[in-house]
This record gives C-alpha cells, structure tokens and sequence, in this order.
C-alpha cells in the first residue's frame, strides 16, 4: 500500500510538474528566434548603363535570419542568396552567334544578388495587443550578372538604413507585422560610365569597389516594404508569409530604377524562453 | 461611420499603391520605341557620349549625324536601317567597334579594317620544335613552349592574354623555367588576338630589365565630350624567374588589343627586337550596349596612349624589323618572319 501510494504520489508530483511547467510555458516568451524563409519574387531592372530596355528576373532564394529580444531592444542579423534569370519583355529571347555562320547562342543572362544585415530596434510602445520598435539596419546587398547585353553587370550597396516595426497580435496564435526601411547613407559601387574595370595590378573587384561612392537619401531613394502574417504553431515553431516591396532610384554614373515583390514563407523556431517582462 | 470612413480611406490608400508600383512607367521610366529612327539616334547619341577616340580619329560625330540620319525612316526594314548604321560606324575605322543584330537573320558588322588571313600557322612551327610542350587542347594550346631543332633558341606561345592574371603567373613562369638553359628566345604574339591588359602586364614583366613606364589609360567619365578620367599609367618592372637573354617578339595584323598592350610594354625591353609585321591597331577595352530593338554594339570607350601620350589607334605598333608573311608562303610552308627570327638570333 505503501508502495503503492508513493507511485502514485511521484506520478502525481511528475503530471502536476509537467501541467505546471506548460503553464509557466505559456506565459513565457521567446527570447530569440531563427527564421528561414523560401523567396519568390520579380525584380524590375531599368539601368541605363546596361540597357535602355526594363529586364525582369524572376528569382528564387533563402533568407536565414537570427534575432535576439531582451527588454526593450531587439538585435537582429540576417544573409540572404537569390537567383534568377534576365529577361527583357520588349525584346524576348535573343539568340546570337558570335560570327556569321558561327554556332548560335541564347541571350539569357543569370543574376544572383543577396545581402547580409545587421541591426538594432528599441521598442517605442507597447499594449496588449501592440507593439512597436524604431531603429537601424546596416545591410550590405551585392548584385552581378554575367551576359547583361554581352557585358559584366555588377553594384554593390552597402547602406545605413533607419527601420520602423510595427507588430499586432491577433489573439493567441496570430500575428501580423508590418515593416518599413529606408536607407540614408549608403556606400556604392556601380559599373563606371565608361563600363570598364581594368587597372594595373588590382583585381577586378577590387577596382569594382575602389569607386564606391558615399551618398545619402537626396541622391538614392530605396524605401522597402514588408508585411507578414505570423501563425504560432506550437510553443517553439511559426509559419510566417510575407511579402515585400522594394522601390530604387539612384543617378549615378546613369539613372538606375529598380523594383521587387517579393513572397516569403518562413519557418520561425523560438528559442531562449524567459518570463514576460 | 467613422470607422467606415477610416477603412474606406485605408482601402483606397492601398489599392491606389498596389497600382502605383504595378505601374512600370511610373516607377521604372520610359523604355525608348524601338522604331528604326529611335534606334539609329539612340546609337548615334551612344556613341556621342560614351566613345572615346573622337579626338584621337579627328572625327566630327555631329557632320555624320547630318549624313546618315536623313537615311533613315521608320518605314525602312531591319536590314534597310543594319546597313545605314554599319556605314555610319565604318567611318570609326576601328577595330573594336561591331553591331550584330540576332537571329533570324544573323548580322555582324566590323568598322575595323581587315587583313588577308592564314598569315600565321602555329603547325609549322611545332614541325620545327624538337620538344613542345603544351597548356589546353592539342589542336588549339592556350600555351605552348619549345626548343627549335638543333639550336639552343626558346619558342614560347601564347594563343590569348584572357585568362586572369594568376594563370600566366603560373604557366609562363614554368614555361620560362623549362627553357632557362635557352640562349635566346623567340616569343609568338602572332595568335594574341586580344585578353586582359593586367595579363599582358605581368607576362611582359617575366621580360623586363628595368621597371618603366609604357602605357597611359583613360576613360570616358561623363556624356560631356572630352571628359575623361585621369590617366591610369601601366609600368613594366623585372620579375623573378624571368627571362634575361635576348627575345624576338614576332607580330602581325593578328595582334590586337591587349596582344598590343603587351607589345607597348615589351618595346620597354633593349633585348627585345620585334619583328613582323604590323600590329592590328584596336586598344582600347570594347564594352557592349543594347539598343531598344535589341542588337548589341561594342565600342571604345578609352583612350590608350604610349609613355609619350601617341595614341596607335588605327595604326598599330610597327616592329623593329617588318617581315610580312603571306598566305600563299604560309601554305606552302614558308614562315618568313619566323625565319627572319631565327637568323638574327643566331647571328647573335
């Protein structure tokens, strides 16, 4: 009876402890999360020193994303890798030879671009529901393409961005988030108007990035847009879609435009679990 | 009703966005008409604000203008408004300059002038070595290197200057080690029909004595005419494990771009004599444009001077001595500079 009661008592003890530790679980939150989402997008490209024509690419990619929360701060770091290719809608798909009676081959330039950041927030309100955090984004986004028009198309942006954050919570599972950037100084490097890179001794990439140029907002515009909708799948997992929008002008050595939509699914594990503040 | 206004308000902010960055005009610019009259002008004014040899050719671009724009009417046909726009480009004489307009109906046009072909056969030259020895295909070596028959006289080829600097680093300077025990050498620039100017510096560099100066480069920096960068100046300086004895350069009209670069800077050398005939004559770096109708050009969009600031655009680097082969000789086996090669080495 006695062993009996005592088998009893330490089940009792480890089902109370579990049911208990859920609770306390649930009022616990997240102290850092790990994101990795799938991209799909369509970028618009209308840079005048490749082409007069706009080239679309749509492209695939991954976004890996660390960010840690603690307080009123938030610390977020992220590298992504795209792919896709350049197709110019008003021309189609060119195909050359290199001489007359030579074998032929289609124009269809590949283009990879990513980016690494790394940034800060500080939470400016919060409510029940709502939250919201200012702060900065240093990200450095690196575009190239072998075959644009027959040539090497490179740039290179390395920019300081001030990013706004706003979060509504829907409920216990729901989320939804809304995210705007703007860059206010950035580092870049563009082919030179001359469209050679060649000097004595350096690397071609290092020349490349030798004529980067410091500009700020009057000069290069690139707001960027995000919004998502976040779905708590268990304690330490989200499913995330989102989609953003980003919009560039600069004018330097000739104009460039440039445009993305783009989708992203993600999956969010949270980690690092403390007791809400 | 407030709120209604309010969602009504939200909702039209965001549908009016979602059209205004759907709108590729707004947001991304005008794409010119690809009409033959927009076409031919975006060439012209292309040219007018990125090429970088008007002073140099002595060209007036706005009299050309006022000779062929008249040519040409958005009623003409793609090949009418192809051969308008080539000899517009003709009068650049310049070997860097081609348009080609894509299939169907593939056509190349090339400013520069053109020279009798089969002057230079690398087999005849490989008969005459007892041992060779060979980078890349057997049939088309990107390098290749040798003794000739029952002399101590080097050969050293290279079919390009394309590759990246590194891989002449690597390859001539095991070449050059192989034939150290040499006592002169003979260098076939014959086939170097263009490639890197960093690659043909450090090739240059295994033959030099002394460092030197041999090339200034600039480039167009802005539509303005005649603004440029500042000059980007080439010196030649001695290497380890390079070549200390006696060269002879062979050239000829194959020799182009950056085969020039590399002959501006192996003239630096005394122990080098050059001989053959002329150099090509197209130095400058050819990058391409689009045309809204989608036909590519390439031009030059620099200006490549010697130490002296003399521009050989056009013209090409005469050789010390000027031996021209000629397709008939080269046929029935006769390599006269060549030969012209080895008896002055061996009369050394």
């Amino acid at each position: 009876m006695s062993k009996l009661f005592k088998i009893l008592l330490a089940a009792g003890g480890l089902l109370g402890g579990s049911i208990l530790g859920n609770s306390q679980s649930k009022i616990q939150t997240p102290g850092a999360e790990l994101t990795i989402s799938y991209l799909r997008g369509t970028q618009k490209l209308h840079d005048l020193q490749a082409s007069p024509m706009i080239y679309f690419t749509d492209y695939n990619g991954v976004h890996l994303d660390y960010k840690r929360m603690k307080g009123r701060n938030r610390w977020e770091f992220g590298a992504e890798a795209k792919t896709g290719h350049m197709i110019a809608p008003a021309l189609g798909e060119r195909e050359f030879q290199f001489e007359e009676g030579g074998e032929g081959f289609l124009l269809i330039p590949t283009q990879y671009f990513g980016e690494v950041s790394a940034g800060y927030q500080r939470r400016l309100h919060q409510t029940e529901k709502l939250e919201s955090f200012l702060g900065i984004n240093l990200r450095n986004q690196i575009h190239y393409a072998d075959g644009l028009a027959m040539n090497t198309w490179a740039m290179n942006q390395l920019g300081l961005s001030i990013r706004y954050t706003h979060l509504m919570k829907l409920g216990q599972r729901h989320q939804l988030l809304g995210d705007l950037q703007l860059p206010i100084f950035s580092l870049i490097a563009r082919m030179p108007y001359s469209n050679v890179v060649s000097e004595p001794e350096k690397s071609q990439v290092k020349s490349f990035l030798g004529e980067s140029e410091m500009t700020a907002v009057h000069q290069l515009q690139q707001p960027e847009l995000r919004v998502a909708y976040r779905y708590r799948l268990a304690h330490r997992s989200s499913l995330e879609l989102g989609y953003a929008y980003d919009w560039m002008s600069y004018s330097q050595p000739q104009s460039i435009k440039k445009s993305n939509h783009e989708l992203a699914l993600s999956w969010v594990y949270h980690f690092q679990f403390s007791p809400t503040n | 009703m407030n709120r209604f206004v309010k969602t009504s308000f939200l909702t039209s902010l965001w549908v009016y966005g979602l059209g205004l960055v759907s709108c590729n005009e707004l947001m991304l610019g005008e794409e010119p008409s690809q009409s033959p009259v927009s076409t031919f002008e975006y060439l012209w004014s292309s040219f007018d604000e990125h090429y970088g040899l008007f002073e140099v050719k002595q060209l007036d671009w706005n009299a050309i203008h006022a000779e062929f724009s008249p040519q040409v009417t958005d009623q003409m046909s793609e090949d009418e408004l192809f051969e308008v726009s080539s000899q517009m480009l003709s009068r650049l004489n310049d070997g860097h300059v081609w348009l080609v307009k894509p299939n169907p109906g593939f056509r190349r046009f090339d400013s520069g002038p053109t020279y009798p072909v089969g002057t230079f056969d690398l087999d005849l030259i490989r008969e005459n070595l007892s041992e060779e020895t060979l980078f890349g295909p057997s049939d088309n070596p990107l390098v290749l290197y040798g003794r000739f028959k029952n002399t101590n006289i080097g050969y050293l080829y290279l079919d390009h200057l394309g590759e990246a600097p590194g891989f002449y680093e690597k390859h001539v300077k095991t070449a050059l080690s192989e034939l150290a025990d040499t006592d002169e050498l003979i260098f076939d620039a014959r086939g170097i029909e263009g490639g890197d100017d960093r690659s043909a510096q450090v090739v240059a560099s295994y033959f030099a004595t002394a460092k030197k100066l041999y090339m200034k480069t600039r480039f167009k920096q802005s539509a303005q005419s005649g603004d440029f960068s500042d000059w980007i100046l080439w010196e030649v300086a001695p290497k380890s494990g390079g070549y200390p004895k006696p060269v002879v350069l062979l050239t000829d009209r194959g020799t182009g771009s950056a085969g020039e670069t590399f002959t501006l800077a192996m003239r630096q050398n005394q122990k080098v004599e050059i001989v053959g005939d002329f150099t090509y004559g197209a130095f400058s770096d050819n990058p391409k444009w689009e045309l809204p109708n989608g036909w590519i050009v390439a031009m030059s969009t620099g200006d490549f001077r010697d130490q002296n600031g003399i521009s050989y655009e056009g013209i090409g680097l005469e050789p010390d001595q000027v031996v021209k082969n000629t397709p008939e000789e080269v046929s029935e086996g006769m390599d006269r500079a060549l030969t012209r090669a080895l008896s002055i080495l061996l009369e050394n």
